[in-house]
């Protein structure tokens, strides 16, 4: 089996896009999470969302359209960019593997308009003329493009999972040796007027307006009220450490354990005993050779809804044993909201500032843990902190979990 | 290259049969999809690419009527195939715990309903006829279903197989095209070669039929005006070969990258049923339980044999 290390990473968030501005949101506890200013949700309960600020860095007129209709191909194309000019990657061979994800289609209505024609026809003919929506492997499709076909090439749509689950997957490809190299990760923007009012309707996002001025998104804390819906893109260069090392590159993390599982309980809640989340956690150590007291620190899914935090704070609890008191958790979407698909990938770079800074980013929406919620929270400031080994989890709408082990990179 | 594996079970849904043998039993009696006019896109270059047949019935393979108010068409034939495959294989009763039991799976394009997506549009479009988020608020999102999420993310077909079918394990969902689903067979594949579970299930459906679909494929290149899109669904049961060397199985599956060109064999016969096709190539090989060998799926090209 290889080691699998990772040699770049990019990154598109609410609080600040590429790997300096990133770190520099973590590090300072930014609150990305503000007024939705991307269309007028007048008549909406949900107005509240971590949208992305910065400009995509597109090569040219083609991608900035695509942009344009559908923003989280702009994330995808921006953040693959920079990972692989980090880890000095100008393009793919058939040793190399394309593994990202994302959601759900945008679809656009701003293009519609019935003025003057009659319903039917006007309908069919934008149909034809003006697809409602790009399929989901557009972004794919433009970076094999940009650098050219690898040997294998996927989409996944493991919904909020996608982030972890694609670089797990891309992991052991490449620890298999079925792989040299794996570009994986997540991207997505469900801020749009049918992605926020889809939310809206089945009851998951907070609403109304945060209160003194405190943070909207509040994983763990007593007074959480629902997710807030975040967007963005990150992914990572993963090779293997031979190869890597041979070619000089800078070894940035390692990735040694990760496990997925289903919770095959509901699609709307999580098992209330945390079975499935549990086992992502339990099968990621077993992956790594691990034992539960060898992490230092874990990044937790912590969505800030009534049912998800719970459930997962109950599972760290039994996974950890009496050690769950030692180990500082994060909850990183208080900052950002919950970007869906892409939100596995950009914790995934948060840990790498954990390895790679020696700081743990704070939880700005934390003031009193809620009851079911007991773990050793990080306060509202970043902490110093020198992790050896940090421990992601990412669980999805419909009971997908992903868990994923990361090191520090010893050369 | 993966390793072979066993294929313990299989089940489909295409427009010429609700099971695999009934698809079986309508080929060899000659029978194939025919187009069929879609008023919906009269005057348009598309407009007999849907298949004239009635979709296959679904809902006769899942009791369980809660859950039903959660699928859409995709979760529909997702879990009628996978409730076919699991039952010809009955891993459960054999004794392999659900934790051990993958899920890998192929999901074509999302699909709005016609009638929601009609409805909604008409409701949200202001006075000056388009688009108006006043109008969108106030009218047009409460003419949606509150469990129109669950019907649209691309997850939940799978999340709804494994809800229904007790299945725990390692997953890997992929989206849109036949690669894709040829992906999900390759992930299953070395899952089981690393341990990661003792058992695989493998479902891909799509309902490439509805318009919208349709026009985005016709447009991605993945459907020729002259073809005809239809619903499909199909499932395979996969262990290791070793696992399963004294013991009843249709087939073994070997899965090798190639370079020929893309194909879809079946599609005179079954229609286009995009990601859906590979596994119901395989499914309808492995009933046969004939030696053959199946080239092509979509953009990235492999082949597969049953033998």
């Amino acid at each position: 089996m290889q080691r699998v290390v990772i040699t770049g990473f990019g990154i598109v968030s609410p609080i600040g896009t590429g790997a300096e501005a990133f770190f520099a949101g973590l590090e300072a506890g930014r609150n990305g999470i503000a007024p939705i200013t991307r269309f007028d949700t007048s008549g909406l309960d949900v107005r509240y969302a971590g949208e992305v600020k910065d400009a995509p860095i597109l090569a040219d007129e083609d991608e900035r359209a695509l942009a344009r209709r559908d923003p989280k191909v702009g994330f995808a194309l921006t953040a693959a960019a920079e990972a692989l000019t980090m880890a000095g990657v100008t393009s793919f061979s058939a040793d190399d593997l394309i593994h990202i994800g994302t959601s759900l289609e945008t679809f656009f209505f701003r293009d519609f308009s019935l003025s003057g024609q009659s319903g039917e026809d006007a309908l069919r003919r934008q149909l034809v003329t003006h697809p409602w929506c790009l399929p989901l492997d557009t972004a794919l499709v433009r970076i094999r493009k940009r650098y050219g076909n690898p040997g294998q090439a996927a989409t996944n749509c493991s919904a909020c999972a996608v982030g972890a689950q694609t670089i797990g997957q891309a992991f052991h490809a490449v620890r298999d040796g079925r792989f040299a190299l794996a570009l994986a990760g997540g991207f997505d923007s469900m801020i749009n007027p049918l992605g926020v009012g889809g939310f809206q309707l089945l009851g998951a996002p907070a609403t109304g307006e945060p209160q003194d001025g405190a943070a909207f998104c509040r994983p763990f804390d007593a007074s959480r009220t629902g997710l807030v819906l975040g967007e963005g893109a990150g992914f990572v260069v993963l090779e293997e450490r031979e190869r890597a090392l041979a070619a000089g590159k800078t070894l940035l993390a390692e990735i040694v354990g990760f496990a997925s599982t289903l919770d095959a309980h509901g699609l709307s809640a999580p098992d209330p005993e945390g079975d499935g989340a549990t086992r992502a956690m339990r099968g990621a150590l077993a992956d790594a050779g691990l034992p539960p007291q060898a992490v230092d620190h874990i990044n937790t899914h912590g969505t800030g809804t009534q049912l998800n935090d719970p459930v997962e704070a109950l599972a760290i609890r039994r996974v950890f044993n009496a050690s769950w008191e030692r180990v500082p958790v994060a909850a990183v979407k208080s900052m950002m909201g919950h970007s869906i698909a892409a939100a596995g990938a950009i914790e995934v770079i948060a840990c790498l500032y954990t390895l790679l800074r020696g700081m743990i980013p704070p939880n700005i929406g934390l003031d009193k843990t809620g009851a079911g919620c007991e773990l050793k929270h990080v306060g509202r400031q970043a902490e110093a902190f020198a992790a050896q080994c940090v421990l992601t989890n990412s669980f999805g709408f419909g009971g997908q979990n992903a868990s994923l082990i990361l090191t520090q990179a010893k050369a | 290259m993966c390793p072979e594996l066993s294929v313990t079970g299989a089940g489909a849904l295409t427009c010429l049969g609700d099971t695999l043998q009934t698809t079986l039993e309508a080929l060899a009696a000659g029978r194939r999809v025919q187009g069929a006019p879609f008023p919906f896109l009269a005057g348009t270059p598309y407009a007999a690419c849907r298949a004239a047949q009635a979709e296959p019935d679904a809902a006769a393979h899942i009791p369980d009527r809660r859950l039903r108010k959660f699928m859409s068409r995709h979760a529909e034939l997702a879990a009628a195939a996978a409730r076919q495959a699991l039952a010809q294989s009955s891993p459960l009763a054999r004794g392999i715990a659900p934790e051990r039991i993958g899920l890998y799976a192929g999901v074509g394009l999302a699909a709005m309903e016609m009638n929601t997506s009609t409805g909604f549009l008409r409701k949200s479009l202001g006075e000056d006829g388009a688009f108006s988020q006043k109008a969108f608020a106030g009218a047009g999102l409460h003419t949606i279903h509150p469990l129109w999420s669950f019907h649209t993310l691309a997850n939940m077909p799978a999340c709804i197989v494994s809800v229904l079918e007790g299945v725990k394990g390692d997953n890997g969902l992929y989206t849109p095209w036949e690669d894709q689903t040829a992906f999900a067979l390759i992930e299953a594949a070395h899952a089981l070669a690393r341990g990661d579970v003792d058992c695989a299930v493998v479902v891909a459906s799509d309902t490439p039929s509805h318009p919208a679909s349709l026009v985005k494929l016709v447009q991605a290149g993945h459907l020729a005006p002259t073809e005809i899109a239809a619903s499909g669904a199909a499932c395979l049961v996969l262990e290791r070969v070793e696992a399963h060397k004294n013991s009843p199985r249709l087939g073994n599956l070997a899965l090798r990258l190639t370079d020929a060109p893309p194909d879809d064999p079946l599609a005179p016969f079954i229609g286009r049923t995009v990601a859906a096709a590979p596994l119901l190539l395989a499914a309808l090989a492995a009933s046969l339980a004939l030696p053959c060998r199946l080239t092509g799926c979509g953009g990235h090209t492999f082949s597969f044999g049953i033998t």
